[in-house]
């Protein structure tokens, strides 16, 4: 172990002069993609404030985990903020935290949401003696310890970073590990933004900087191989983000060789559910369905609605939403929902009805939602409801 | 699908009893109360059973459950088989009380689930209506055929309902008018003043749009002031370290300077001390001199006071020697003053008398008074053209007339006596002339007396001759006075003989003050003969003047020998020298020494302030005490400060080194412009931060993500309202498009049913039926007449009722497939016999194509039954009547 014999010791020394403490293993926290200040675009501003101040609790806990691990270091991997949403108190409360990990070295890659310019958070902040801010549009080095040393660079503008690794001009041995805010080129998340504004590269542009590995964030889809690591964002910013996200605590060997895992540090999860309406008669039995589908949940859940909706429900009337129990927020998806008609039969009636579904059917060039939602309005004003509002 | 058996275990009033209809037409006739609706109703539920709708039971189910259910027991219970047209049989088991069923087919399969509707198992679906609809057409109750009275429109509402649904609950046209209504409650119009929530969020959107705009400004105003505070910070930061470097610089400066004075100040301060220690000793030497020439004054005071009473003893016999002289001298001047006035008496006394005589003469002469001054001037002028007469006269003459000028001008200026005699000269040498040159004329005579007069008139100077004959007695009186007085006296008389009377009066007035002052002299003498002795004075002197002597050859014996021989006068100029040299050296001495202390003083690098730089009590000067090597202390601070500026990371900017290091004022001047700078700056950054604290206070601060969330919120709702716009639209459009087809296609359909049909009721007397598409009116063509169908005979409108119920259930379930059975209760109770004759060989008829189920009560129909029907048609008789 790195730690052990230096801890009393390290108070006094000033950052990037720490000796090594000995052992064959620096141990490091790697954070990025925290995106504080976050905006919540699908979410109303109260669920959206309450998950920013869950947001700042994850950093919390991240320290806490970095501190409890005895990590050597703490890297930041970049958009660690939201420049365009940035409150007054995030800098203060990034200071607060971030001199609790004195005098452990916190070296910061800002990415490009929270890109270096006069008025960052990066350059306003008064940081603690061990927060290490790495410049933009060069490389820097910083000897954590003794034949361990990290290049890092920053964004200095919101897109338009281009490829950087191939000006790493790494001058020393010992082991070099990378610290920036990229986009690997041939990892791409399906969603993601173009890697070619954001600091693109490839594997083969670590090796050949002479990196040994490089520490990252921009890819919110954790990621852990032999020459790279993406944490992946600590708290959910929407539904449907797969696990596996959080703190990376890795143990950098004196071969260069790296090991990871990955703790979670939000206090809240974003939960995907499936809720099948089937034979559910009635609205007691909808809540009971929905309600047995959340116990024991936290933060936000997105129920999907699946299967035959009684003809005679109304869920608009049921107040789902207002199920939350524990949970911040629910958001409700009902487009799995089928019509609790026998649309076999009514295909076939030489009907109004009948006719309206043929019709509707043959109309290919609706969303399924849409069409969902015509079938379902068309059918209840056929039957005289006046209960039409139908979620999509 | 047809019915091979009908049993009801319990339903209405029946408990067990079974009905075996036939295939084609099974006409169940019986009274009054004995089964007949039963059965009717026992029909439709074997098929159609009862909904598990969640709510309020509809209307005809809510009455089949009040007529139908047992009222014994608790079970509900029916049984059918049927047989659909391909040849499968359905084994119908109800639990009307549970609304479930088994439905099981030749293979023991339970089907219901196949066939479901409204959560309850609804064998309709296989003709391809449902329960309602199954209801609505195929099933026709007396009651309905009642309703065509009450309502002028139920053709036009049946067929329309049920062209619309299966169920046939609504129609068309009241669900395209549920859409509008609801859109227009839930959507609303797009104009202003709706309040509709189209609207509402549209307004919404806008109101967040304006709101996410001023938060996105005020975010960025937020970000803009902390860029101008980072670089008002930077540009302070700069200056600060600018302001740095030049203090560091002049600080170098001033510290070479004070090094440079320092060093200077040394030396300045030790010549100091070496003068200020030099002229201690020479005070000192002086302050010794001064006793020393003290000692000599007093010495030189003592020799003088001998010498002075030496002088005196001298003096006093030289005094007493010239008090006799002068004695003498006085008596001698005495003598000789006393003969000079006899000399003098003698001659005015002789003068005296001369006048008088003269005087005397004159006026015998002339008794006339004496001449008129300006007769002188007459005579004046006589005398001087006398001359002039005689041009050719001698030189003589001349010399005697100048002489006479001459004599005149002296006797004027020297001695009235002179005049007068030079005038009498004159008198004389003119007289001499007159003799000498021929008898005076006319003019002679009185010239001359004219001269007589002149020279009397001279003479008396304003007195009259006997004046003068007193004046020459007074004189002569005191010539005999003073004769007494110098006899015994020596003569001398011949001397003064040739002696003039002015250089007599002159000698007289100097012997007079010669004599005067001797007897003065001769005074003073004699007071300067000291009355005591001067020789004893002179002996204690010569004590005291060895004495002082003794002392100055004690003080310095050098001295002393060249002092001794000094007057006072010397000394004391000796003595002022020294006092003065003294004093000068003195107020030197005072000068450097205060110099020397401003050094000291001044001084706060290394000179501590020297003992030497005052004169102790005793004159003595100490040697200037100097920190311990405060040239070394001073250049290490140099050093140490020339370190400290290159030390500096701003030094590089400034444009000069250590090398050209500006001079300390220049420097003091960059300092001020750098200091009014920074200040500048300071109230600046200050001034940025106030503002960034008054824009983050709590509750003042954007919360642009709070914003976009709130628009977003907005927009989704307009998005969502939108969406249901569009949703509800194409709804009503599908709706109406696809009534607008039904129509179009069923009524071709039933108007050729109908039509069919036609002639075998009605004869000629109806000979077509028109069903409009669009809005399903029946009108009917009678002898060319068109009319309304429902405003027909009560009876006549039950037919084409009747008609278009079958033709609609042809309609509906042809594209099932599958033959629907029809089930008529009572439906020609108010046919004429013709018409109902006509209307059981049509059922008869359609019977061959899907099975009948005619319920009656009435008479001739039995009596019709009995006749007509046989092979795949049958007659059941119910017995009697059935108890309740």
């Amino acid at each position: 172990m790195l730690r052990g014999d230096g801890g009393g010791e390290n108070e006094a020394n000033a950052v990037g002069s720490r000796p090594k403490a000995g052992g064959d293993t620096i141990k490091i926290g790697h954070l990025a993609d925290v995106h504080l200040d976050s905006a919540f675009r699908w979410a109303g501003p109260e669920v959206g404030g309450r998950w920013r101040r869950a947001i700042r609790t994850t950093v919390t806990n991240a320290v806490d985990v970095a501190l409890a691990e005895q990590v050597d270091a703490f890297f930041l991997g970049g958009d660690i903020y939201e420049h365009d949403y940035v409150s007054p108190d995030t800098a203060q409360f990034l200071a607060d935290t971030l001199a609790r990990l004195a005098p452990i070295p916190v070296l910061v890659a800002p990415g490009n949401h929270d890109y270096l310019c006069p008025s960052s958070l990066w350059v306003q902040a008064s940081w603690s003696y061990n927060v290490h801010v790495f410049d933009f549009d060069r490389w820097q080095p910083f000897e954590l310890v003794d034949g361990l040393t990290v290049w890092g660079t920053a964004h200095g503008r919101p897109a338009g970073t281009g490829p950087m690794l191939d000006q790493l001009g790494i001058d020393r041995g010992g082991i070099n590990i990378g610290l920036f805010h990229g986009a690997l080129r041939s990892g791409v998340p399906t969603g993601a933004t173009a890697p070619e504004p954001h600091l693109p590269f490839d594997h083969v542009d670590i090796q050949r900087a002479g990196l040994h590995h490089a520490f990252s964030g921009h890819y919110h889809n954790p990621r852990h191989d032999e020459w790279l690591t993406y944490p992946g964002n600590p708290h959910p910013l929407t539904f449907g983000e797969s696990p596996g996200r959080g703190l990376v605590i890795a143990r950098i060997h004196d071969d260069g060789r790296v090991e990871a895992d990955v703790r979670n540090v939000s206090p809240t999860t974003f939960h995907d559910v499936t809720v099948d309406l089937t034979e559910a008669h009635s609205s007691e039995v909808v809540r009971e369905r929905v309600a047995a589908a959340l116990t024991g949940l936290r933060g936000a859940a997105r129920v999907h609605l699946v299967g035959d909706l009684a003809t005679d429900l109304d869920l608009d009337a049921i107040g789902l939403t207002d199920q939350k129990g524990s949970l911040d927020a629910i958001v409700l998806r009902s487009s799995g929902l089928r019509p609790g008609y026998d649309l076999e039969s009514i295909r076939n009636e030489a009907t109004v009805r009948g006719q309206f579904l043929r019709d509707l059917e043959a109309r290919t060039d609706l969303p399924p939602e849409r069409h969902a939602a015509i079938l379902q309005t068309g059918l209840r004003a056929l039957d005289g409801r006046t209960d039409l509002a139908v979620q999509a | 699908m047809r019915f091979t058996r009908l049993s009801a275990p319990a339903h209405g009033p029946f408990t067990g009893e079974t009905l075996t209809p036939a295939p084609g037409l099974t006409v169940v006739w019986g009274l009054n109360e004995a089964g007949k609706s039963s059965w009717h109703s026992a029909a439709y539920l074997a098929i159609t059973g009862l909904s598990r709708k969640r709510g309020r039971a509809t209307k005809e189910e809510q009455l089949i459950i009040e007529r139908r259910r047992p009222r014994t027991g608790d079970l509900w219970r029916l049984e059918a088989d049927l047989v659909l047209d391909d040849g499968e049989t359905l084994s119908v088991n109800w639990d009307l009380n549970q609304r479930v069923a088994k439905v099981l087919d030749s293979l023991g399969r339970d089907r219901a689930n196949a066939w479901f509707s409204d959560g309850a198992p609804d064998l309709a679906r296989i003709v391809g209506l449902d329960r309602a609809s199954f209801l609505a057409t195929a099933c026709v109750r007396q009651s309905d055929l009642q309703r065509v009275q009450d309502d002028a429109h139920l053709l036009q509402d049946l067929l329309q309902k049920a062209t619309t649904s299966a169920d046939a609950d609504s129609t068309a046209s009241a669900a395209i008018s549920i859409i509008e209504q609801f859109r227009k409650d839930q959507i609303g119009l797009e104009r202003e003043s709706s309040t509709r929530p189209l609207m509402e969020a549209k307004r919404r959107v806008e109101t967040t749009s304006q709101a996410l705009i001023a938060a996105q400004k005020a975010h960025q105003d937020r970000l803009h002031l902390l860029s101008q505070l980072t670089d008002g910070r930077t540009r302070l930061s700069e200056r600060r370290d600018e302001l740095q470097v030049f203090q560091t610089a002049r600080s170098v400066a001033e510290a070479r300077h004070q090094h440079r004075e320092l060093v200077q100040r040394l030396s300045e301060r030790d010549t100091l001390a070496e003068r200020v220690q030099l002229l201690a000793s020479q005070i000192e030497r002086l302050d010794h001199r001064e006793q020393v020439l003290l000692a000599a004054r007093l010495h030189a005071q003592r020799l003088e006071v001998v010498r002075n009473i030496e002088r005196q003893v001298s003096e006093t016999a030289t005094a007493r020697q010239a008090a006799a002289d002068a004695e003498r001298n006085h008596h001698e001047l005495r003598g000789q003053l006393t003969w000079l006035q006899f000399e003098q008496a003698r001659r005015t006394a002789h003068s005296s008398k001369q006048r008088f005589a003269r005087a005397s003469e004159l006026q015998h002469r002339h008794p006339l008074a004496p001449a008129h001054p300006a007769d002188h001037d007459q005579v004046g002028r006589s005398v001087a053209a006398g001359p002039a007469r005689a041009t050719a006269s001698t030189p003589l003459a001349i010399a005697a007339i100048a002489t006479a000028i001459i004599g005149l001008i002296l006797g004027i200026v020297i001695h009235p006596a002179l005049f007068v005699l030079t005038v009498a000269g004159i008198v004389a040498a003119m007289i001499t002339l007159r003799h000498r040159f021929g008898q005076p004329d006319h003019t002679d005579s009185e010239f001359q007396e004219r001269l007589d007069r002149a020279e009397l008139t001279n003479l008396l100077g304003g007195a009259t001759v006997e004046d003068l004959g007193l004046e020459a007695d007074q004189d002569q009186r005191l010539w005999q006075e003073q004769a007494s007085v110098v006899r015994g006296l020596d003569p001398g008389a011949e001397a003064l003989e040739a002696v003039d009377n002015r250089t007599l009066k002159e000698r007289i007035h100097h012997l007079t003050g010669l004599t005067a002052d001797a007897s003065h002299q001769a005074a003073k003498l004699h007071n300067q003969i000291p009355g005591n002795d001067p020789n004893l004075m002179l002996t204690s002197a010569r004590v005291n003047t060895d004495e002082a002597l003794s002392r100055l050859q004690q003080l310095d014996r050098d001295a002393a020998e060249r002092l001794a021989a000094c007057s006072i006068t010397d000394v004391d100029a000796q003595l002022s020298t020294c006092r003065s040299e003294r004093e000068q050296r003195r107020q030197t001495r005072d000068q450097s020494a205060g110099q020397l202390r401003q050094l000291s003083a001044t001084s706060s690098d290394g000179l501590a302030p020297s003992s030497g730089d005052q004169p102790g009590p005793s004159g003595d000067q100490s040697t200037p005490v100097v920190e311990s090597d405060p040239v070394n202390h001073s250049a290490h601070r140099v050093i140490e400060l020339e370190d400290a500026f290159s030390a500096l990371p701003a030094q590089a900017t400034v444009g000069f080194t250590l090398a050209t290091l500006p001079s300390a004022e220049a420097l003091s001047s960059l300092i001020d412009k750098a200091t009014a700078e920074v200040e500048r700056l300071h109230h600046q950054v200050a001034g940025l931060e106030g503002r960034l604290q008054e824009r983050d206070a709590p509750g003042a601060a954007a919360d642009p993500a709070a914003a976009v969330e709130n628009h977003e919120a907005a927009i989704r709702e307009l998005a969502r309202v939108r969406e249901l716009a569009e949703v509800l639209d194409e709804t009503q459009s599908l709706l109406a498009t696809a009534e607008d087809r039904v129509h179009r296609d069923i009524a071709p359909r039933l108007n050729a049913s109908t039509n069919r049909w036609l002639p075998r009721i009605f004869g000629d007397r109806y000979t077509k039926v028109l069903i409009d598409p669009a809005t399903l009116d029946v009108q009917v063509f009678a002898a060319g007449d068109v009319h309304r169908a429902d405003l027909l005979s009560q009876g006549t409108t039950e037919q084409f009722y009747l008609l278009l119920r079958i033709a609609l259930t042809e309609s509906l379930t042809e594209p099932s497939g599958e033959s629907c059975p029809l089930l008529l209760d009572d439906i020609t109770v108010n046919f004429d016999r013709e018409r109902k004759i006509a209307v059981l060989d049509l059922l008869r008829e359609v019977a061959t194509e899907r099975q009948v189920l005619l319920f009656t009560m009435e008479d001739d129909v039995l009596e019709w039954a009995r006749a007509n029907l046989s092979g795949t048609d049958t007659l059941i008789e119910l017995p009697g009547r059935v108890t309740a």
